[in-house]
């Protein structure tokens, strides 16, 4: 009796942190929902005096979007919306450097949302310099569609749910002993080695730092430091893989058309297209 | 009425054949003196300038530019001896408006002697002129065993064929250093002796990874002599434009064919051995030599900035029109590069930029026309491009500039073209504010995009949710989320098998039972005491430690008795401190039972607790 009763209170003890939670973050979240509203309507507004010609008023409204947006970032509310809508604000405002790195941070958190997609690719085509990277075939992302239309977060959930659906499988497979439960066995344990091998690619991706050139126009260098030589110019919008840092200066591997110079012919393309940048030109994704 | 209709009709039949013929005359007329106002040329060929001793050879001595010849004089070695002809062909060919008059007069000899010989230069009286042809050497070997790609079991005649010298393949270009982008004209040739009958022809070109190919023209058919024997060649010509400098090298181009030849079939019928007539088909595949090329990379110094990589020869030509618009009206720049080079690679011309900013401008559009293809490609490349004034103080299209490098002269060159004067006039319409960059251009039977702007806002508080937490990042979380099923699973494995052991293994069973066993009898016993009954108390506690030792040993309760019990558990390694305690515990219980009224309650409990801690120590030693 002493041991039901202990039962009971722990189950009950356990639903109160579980809902408390939960409403706690739904309060949150009102709070959040609300400081959203008020950036998109200043956004909305900026817009609307934009469409009447009058650009340098509408300046105001976009400043005031961009400080709410990051005032929700900086409070711990991550949202893909978020920055995605930072990014159009960036972009009224004319930097569209910094709005590629918000967008790219949106594309993380939402793979499956086309306007992302369509924005970078809007702004890409102004940029100066031509990129190099890579589209991934349309038949890979068909055939892997789970890897390139989940989050990380997403594909750890299911992983975690095909993991307990094997577990709760094997369990059945010890005390039934059915023969086709062997199959569902295969079936999930076939899911989640897949999942699991996503899920290592996707957070090694994810662990990979890219960054975004924010400035006009910046100097690649052979060293970190002003006293080392320019190497090439990358101009904004060009993303680049941050490879180490040093002081106040990334080493970046640079996605653009690099011309090899007479002296740098003998080295790899790696190479060429490698070289350090001041930190405050870069916007890390 | 009728019959002077019928001699008028028939007048008139008359004059015209006599029109058509003299056309016919005049035109033949002025065929035969074109033909003979070109030099005559005298040529000798052979079919083949490497002879076994009584084998056949094709002597052709061909007059060119002369119709009416005598029979030329020959000069043969006199071991060589005439087995047929002449036989006389005349030809008459018109290309490109050229007439080419060729007479061939056939011969057939054999020889009869090895060694090397000289047939002397053939000599032809005409006109008053003596024309005389070259001289070719032509050696004469003993019967040797072929050696070719020929299956000798399937030659079933005797006849060896020489094949090797009758086909064979060339591959070359027309430089051998150029500028990286510069045209090199490659061309393969495929050499196939006169009147010899190919078939299923099957050419694989080289493979060209690092240049651009285009292809020039249809194939080449002419006729040329090497070594004295005349051949039909085919030429197959490509356009190459390296994209990288260094040494590279063309790689081997092969070609297969089959040749059809006619089976001797009696002696004598020698000199068409492959002319005509249903034949073997030998299979032969020839391939080139590789060609190595040096490719230079363009001179960095005096490259203008707007150098787009156009490497050949161009001219520039630029219209815009209209020239008279208004605000926002657009106006149309066409810009035609022609010239020689790549074509299709040349890059887009330059606007000077400063020039610009009161335009609006639209991307090029390009198109390209090759229109030769025999010598090298030249064609133009048309780029289109609108512009959309945006005042009235408009009054130039900037200046067009477009450079290149010429390989011949190993310099760039700039063509320039002056500001285009044009007159903007006020609009009519409120131009549209445009919120961001315009670049659409608009093609036939599309829509036309009207603004290129960013895709609006997201306002979905549905999927408005804290994204932060990364549940890959709380490795915590995710061990204790993968371990604790597989945990559970253990669990569950080791339950079950304990489950089967009991229901499957009875000796297991019934030890691991045998504690409960007794702890249920003891539960009796101590009823037993509690209504106050030694007899059945003793007898209780005697049974339930034969029971639980028997339970321990699988064995039936029979087999334990009081006499053995101490020897069994003394084999089975029990202490003898228990034995011992067993055995007092059994005495007690024995004289319990026998002598019950003289017992107390207290004894009674005493030997209960013995009993228990006996039952204790042999679970843990059993």
């Amino acid at each position: 009796m002493r041991q039901k009763n202990i039962l009971i209170i722990f189950i009950l003890s356990f639903v109160f942190l579980f809902e408390g939670g939960y409403l706690a973050e739904a309060f949150a979240r009102d709070n959040e929902a609300d400081t959203f509203f008020r950036a998109n309507k200043e956004y909305s507004a900026g817009q609307k005096i934009m469409a009447e010609g009058k650009k340098e008023d509408a300046v105001g409204n976009f400043e005031q979007a961009v400080n709410l947006y990051e005032q929700l970032l900086e409070s711990g509310f991550i949202n893909g919306q978020i920055y995605y809508n930072l990014g159009n604000s960036c972009y009224r405002l004319g930097m569209p450097g910094k709005a590629i790195m918000y967008y790219r941070r949106a594309e993380k958190l939402l793979p499956r949302n086309a306007d992302i997609k369509a924005n970078i690719n809007l702004l890409k085509r102004d940029f100066v310099d031509r990129e190099t990277i890579g589209q991934t075939p349309e038949i890979i992302k068909v055939a892997c569609f789970w890897y390139f239309y989940l989050n990380l977060n997403e594909i750890t959930a299911i992983t975690i749910y095909v993991y307990l659906a094997l577990i709760a499988s094997i369990l059945s497979i010890i005390f039934l002993r059915q023969q086709w439960i062997k199959k569902i066995i295969i079936i999930f344990a076939s899911c989640f080695l897949v999942l699991v091998i996503s899920l290592g690619l996707k957070a090694y991706n994810h662990s990979v730092e890219m960054g975004v050139v924010i400035a006009d126009e910046s100097n690649i260098r052979y060293g970190p430091g002003e006293e080392y030589e320019p190497r090439f110019k990358i101009h904004e919008g060009a993303e680049v893989r941050i490879e180490e840092k040093k002081d106040k200066w990334y080493k970046v591997y640079v996605f653009v058309d690099v011309e090899v110079v007479h002296d740098d012919k003998g080295k790899k393309e790696s190479e060429s297209k490698t070289g350090w940048i001041p930190e405050s030109e870069i916007g890390k994704i | 009425m009728n019959l002077r209709n019928l001699r008028q009709r028939r007048t008139g039949k008359k004059m015209m054949r006599k029109v058509f013929s003299i056309i016919i005359f005049v035109v033949m007329l002025n065929v035969i003196s074109t033909a003979c106002a070109k030099e005559v040329k005298v040529v000798i060929s052979v079919d083949k300038n490497k002879v076994e001793v009584g084998g056949h050879i094709r002597l052709t001595v061909g007059v060119e530019g002369a119709f009416d010849t005598d029979i030329p004089k020959l000069s043969m070695p006199e071991s060589f001896s005439l087995m047929f002809g002449p036989s006389v062909s005349t030809q008459t060919s018109i290309i490109n408006n050229v007439v080419k008059v060729f007479r061939g007069f056939m011969y057939g000899f054999s020889p009869r002697e090895k060694g090397e010989f000289e047939i002397g230069s053939v000599t032809l009286e005409y006109k008053g002129k003596t024309y005389t042809s070259n001289s070719i050497r032509i050696e004469v070997v003993d019967r040797t065993p072929f050696e070719s790609v020929i299956d000798e079991k399937s030659d079933t005649s005797g006849q060896r064929v020489d094949i090797n010298k009758m086909v064979f393949v060339e591959l070359t270009t027309d430089k051998a250093e150029a500028y990286i982008y510069e045209e090199i004209i490659q061309s393969f040739k495929l050499y196939f002796q006169k009147g010899l009958p190919i078939d299923d022809l099957d050419y694989v070109a080289a493979s060209t990874k690092s240049f651009l190919a285009e292809k020039l023209g249809e194939e080449r058919r002419y006729e040329e002599v090497r070594d004295g024997i005349l051949y039909n060649v085919i030429e197959l010509r490509t356009a190459l434009f390296p994209l990288v400098s260094g040494k590279i090298e063309i790689p081997p181009a092969s070609f297969k064919c089959n040749i059809i030849i006619r089976q001797q079939r009696s002696r004598g019928s020698l000199f068409d051995e492959f002319m005509g007539g249903s034949g073997r088909r030998y299979p032969v595949e020839r391939s080139t030599e590789p060609v190595k090329l040096i490719i230079k990379p363009l001179p960095a110094a005096d490259k203008p900035e707007n150098f787009t990589g156009a490497v050949g020869k161009y001219t520039m030509d630029v219209l815009a029109k209209p020239t008279k618009v208004k605000v926002g009206d657009p106006i149309t720049l066409t810009i035609n590069i022609r010239g020689e080079g790549n074509i299709q690679t040349i890059g887009e011309p330059l606007l000077a930029p400063d020039g610009m900013k009161k335009f609006k401008a639209y991307d090029f559009e390009a198109k390209v026309v090759i229109t030769d293809r025999g010598d090298g490609i030249k064609g133009e490349k048309l780029f289109s491009k609108v512009i959309e004034p945006q005042s009235k103080d408009n009054d130039v299209i900037p200046g067009i500039s477009f450079s290149y490098f010429d390989p011949d002269l190993e310099k760039y060159k700039t063509l320039t073209y002056e500001p285009i004067p044009i007159e903007v006039e006020s609009s009519d319409i409120e131009i549209p504010i445009h919120l961001s960059v315009e670049g659409a251009g608009m093609v036939k039977g599309q829509v036309k995009i009207l603004t290129k702007d960013i895709l609006p806002i997201m306002s979905d508080l549905y999927s408005f949710k804290n994204q932060g937490f990364a549940m890959y990042k709380r490795p915590l979380l995710l061990a204790t989320v993968f371990i604790i099923p597989i945990l559970i699973v253990v669990a569950c494995i080791y339950v079950q098998r304990q489950r089967e052991l009991l229901y499957t293994d009875v000796g297991y069973a019934r030890k691991k039972r045998a504690m409960a066993h007794a702890q249920k009898h003891l539960s009796n016993a101590r009823e037993l005491l509690q209504l106050e009954n030694p007899s059945e108390f003793y007898t209780t506690l005697a049974r339930t430690i034969l029971e639980h030792i028997a339970d321990k040993l699988n064995v039936t309760p029979a087999a334990v008795t009081s006499d053995n019990i101490y020897d069994i558990l003394e084999k089975r390694g029990v202490s003898n401190g228990v034995i011992k305690e067993l055995r007092q515990c059994l005495e007690s219980c024995d004289y319990g039972r026998f002598s019950s009224g003289q017992l107390t309650r207290e004894q009674m409990e005493s030997t209960l607790d013995t009993t228990e801690k006996v039952i204790m120590h042999l679970e843990k030693q059993l």
